[in-house]
């Protein structure tokens, strides 16, 4: 009975050992957005743990500092943010809170991926909030850009080699087959959309700029009258002018955004309005960098091939 | 050589013409003509700016490390039923600046960070409301040093422009004076491995509220030691439970010469994820005691909820009791607020306050407005 029960005792002593030498191989990650966590996890496979702060379906300008976001960083080896001022509301509070030297600014786990993009759209000239909600750095939405989701991938396999250097080998077979399926993809989501001879989109919110610069499409014209701010009833006349001017048949907005002034515009004008995920888990079919970026492709293709 | 020369005397005389011939789309001419204009006008932007930094090397003014400057500013309109012909009123009938609060916040160097707030109540008393200096010690130890607002109840800790209500809680105002308990101190905050966000504050207080302190000696120091926790019940709900409590000489003698103070509040908020997100509630309620000579009780009981994208309605009641006239007061207010942005708010409210002396009915029109960088507000 004793050499049984001393059996049990090892056998869960052994099980312990192996779960936690396990979960101490592991990189602690705390991503803002989930198109991050996406190809973090890309990346790292089984060598990291992630959690994205922003679900899919929230817009992270105006995510709040929840105590609970300062835990998971706490106990985080890497935060992995998107920077250029996206999550200037919340961020510095959730660092700070955390209490986590790792994780500080200028510290080996602190990773702002905006260093390794083009910004577009960087305002010229003096700035003040009477221009809306104005990001001074740029756009700070280029994850939806598949080439600048290759420029993410690098830096992420970088930092995570600096950090884990024993497997680093892997990181980068990764980050190869990363890129490797993001080029595939690419040549095919350009090919679909390269059909399309207008496109010519009217948005609600200047989210998919560098969505547009990759395919070709044109932004004609905002809902928004300035970014974050709403459209007057005369704003929303001159984007009704815009679209019968100029033959625009597709309305564009994010998922996390209401729907009642693109609704409005289309019944006005008969032009369709496309929901998209602005990140991973936007819509339940966007379940990984991947499969959202397919289903923006896809959703467009159709409504541009519809209308 | 010479025909290297040809070759480019003749590409310079043949390339306008060959320009114009390449480019018969008027409207693909106009465009790279504005990008042009753009280039240039970026060009001379960076020049502009590379030039007045430079100059800062001569004249040692530089802008690069200024810190974070933010102003609030609170108009208010008042109408209150009674007290009319007495200029000491708490809340008088009249226009008025009731604040404006300056704010001043930056690394002061890699291990210490400074944020501060001057408050100017009406026009003309410009004073000192806020100086912390904090700095992280060691994994999730951090220490905190200045003029503090003490973490007693939630209230107490919000600077005016971010209190949900024009009309301050009467449990507030009696239990720790009409300034709230703001205190020159040092103190830690330390978060514990827990699961949930549970952190533990000590701190040590110059001690000086005339309310509750100002001990006759010079070493009648105040101490306050506080558990903040919350919890995630979903992604979309939190609740928050805090408990604080803080002791102290005060200027008595005998059995009264030390003050206990005791602060419970609880809050729950609930946010929608998705396109929903902004209908927000809130609820929260607060418990605050204190004893000096007599006990003061009194509690606040709120709830918030943001009905549209750029609208808040909401409500309060809050009672106060003190135990020398077993006298007490219930303040009933009602506001509603409109966002048009996150820096501008415009808030109406009503108050009424029924009290031992005569009742009061209040009327508010308050305008709130943030210039500057003002980082967001804890959760």
């Amino acid at each position: 009975m004793k050499k049984k029960s001393l059996t049990i005792y090892l056998s869960f002593l052994f099980l312990f050992l192996t779960v936690t030498s396990v979960q101490a191989k592991n990189i602690n990650i705390v991503t803002t957005t989930t198109d991050i966590a996406s190809i973090t996890k890309e990346i790292g496979g089984n060598f990291v743990s992630i959690d994205s702060i922003a679900k899919g379906g929230q817009d992270p300008h105006y995510i709040q500092a929840k105590p609970s976001y300062m835990v998971k960083l706490n106990r985080a080896d890497l935060l992995i943010y998107q920077g250029l001022q996206l999550e200037i509301e919340w961020l510095s509070l959730v660092i700070e809170g955390a209490r986590n030297p790792k994780v500080r600014p200028l510290q080996p786990g602190h990773l702002d991926l905006s260093s390794f993009i083009e910004p577009l759209e960087i305002p010229i000239g003096d700035l003040d909030r009477s221009m809306g909600h104005v990001h001074p750095q740029g756009n700070p939405h280029y994850n939806l850009s598949p080439s600048n989701a290759i420029k993410m991938a690098n830096a992420i396999a970088d930092k995570l080699s600096l950090l884990d250097q024993e497997n680093e080998i892997t990181y980068r077979k990764n980050l190869d087959q990363f890129v490797l399926n993001i080029n595939d993809r690419l040549s095919n989501w350009k090919f679909r959309l390269n059909k399309i001879s207008n496109k010519k989109v009217i948005v609600f919110h200047r989210t998919w700029i560098y969505l547009f610069a990759e395919f070709g499409i044109d932004q004609i014209g905002t809902i928004e009258k300035l970014p974050g701010v709403p459209p007057t009833p005369i704003h929303l006349a001159k984007v009704k002018n815009l679209i019968e001017q100029n033959d625009v048949r597709v309305i564009i907005q994010a998922s996390y955004y209401d729907s009642e002034f693109p609704n409005l515009l289309s019944s006005k004008t008969g032009v369709k309005t496309v929901v998209l995920p602005a990140f991973v888990g936007g819509v339940p079919e966007a379940t990984s960098y991947f499969s959202t970026m397919e289903y923006v492709v896809t959703e467009l293709e159709n409504a541009f091939s519809s209308s | 050589m010479k025909l290297f020369g040809l070759l480019f005397f003749l590409m310079g005389f043949f390339y306008p013409s060959i320009q114009s011939h390449a480019i018969s789309d008027g409207k693909t001419h106009k465009d790279i003509k504005q990008l042009e204009q753009r280039i240039k006008k970026l060009e001379s932007e960076r020049k502009r700016n590379s030039h007045s930094n430079n100059i800062s090397t001569a004249t040692g003014l530089s802008r690069s490390f200024n810190p974070a400057i933010s102003l609030h500013g609170l108009l208010l309109g008042t109408y209150n039923s009674e007290g009319n012909d007495n200029s000491s009123q708490s809340y008088k009938t009249g226009l008025s600046v009731e604040e404006l609060e300056l704010q001043l916040a930056g690394n002061v160097d890699t291990w210490f960070r400074v944020h501060s707030t001057f408050s100017m109540e009406g026009t003309e008393t410009f004073g000192l409301e806020e100086l912390v200096g904090s700095g992280l010690i060691t994994n999730n130890l951090s220490l905190q040093v200045g003029k503090l607002f003490v973490p007693i109840g939630k209230h107490n800790q919000l600077h005016t422009h971010s209190q949900p209500f024009v009309a301050t809680p009467v449990s507030n105002e009696m239990v720790l004076g009409e300034d709230g308990l703001k205190e020159i101190g040092f103190g830690a905050n330390y978060l514990l491995p827990f699961p949930f966000f549970s952190e533990i504050n000590l701190q040590i207080l110059e001690g000086e509220n005339e309310d509750l302190f100002a001990s006759t000696v010079n070493d009648g120091f105040a101490y306050l030691t506080r558990s903040a926790n919350s919890f995630d019940l979903s992604d979309e709900t939190t609740m928050a439970a805090n408990l604080a409590y803080a002791f102290g000489d005060n200027s008595l003698s005998g059995p009264y010469r030390t003050t206990e103070v005791l602060g419970v509040d609880i809050r729950f908020k609930h946010k929608p994820l998705g396109r929903e997100g902004y209908r927000t509630t809130v609820w929260q309620s607060e418990f605050l005691s204190s004893t000096r000579e007599q006990i003061k009780t009194g509690f606040y009981t709120y709830l918030q909820q943001q009905f549209a994208k750029h609208w808040w309605a909401q409500g309060r009641y809050s009672h106060s009791y003190q135990q020398s006239d077993r006298s007490d007061q219930n303040q009933y207010s009602l506001a509603l607020s409109y966002f048009p942005s996150e820096f501008l708010e415009t808030k109406l409210e009503y108050t009424h306050l029924n009290q031992y002396a005569a009742d009061e009915n209040q009327l508010f029109l308050r305008l709130n407005f943030t210039l500057g960088a003002h980082k967001g507000h804890n959760y």
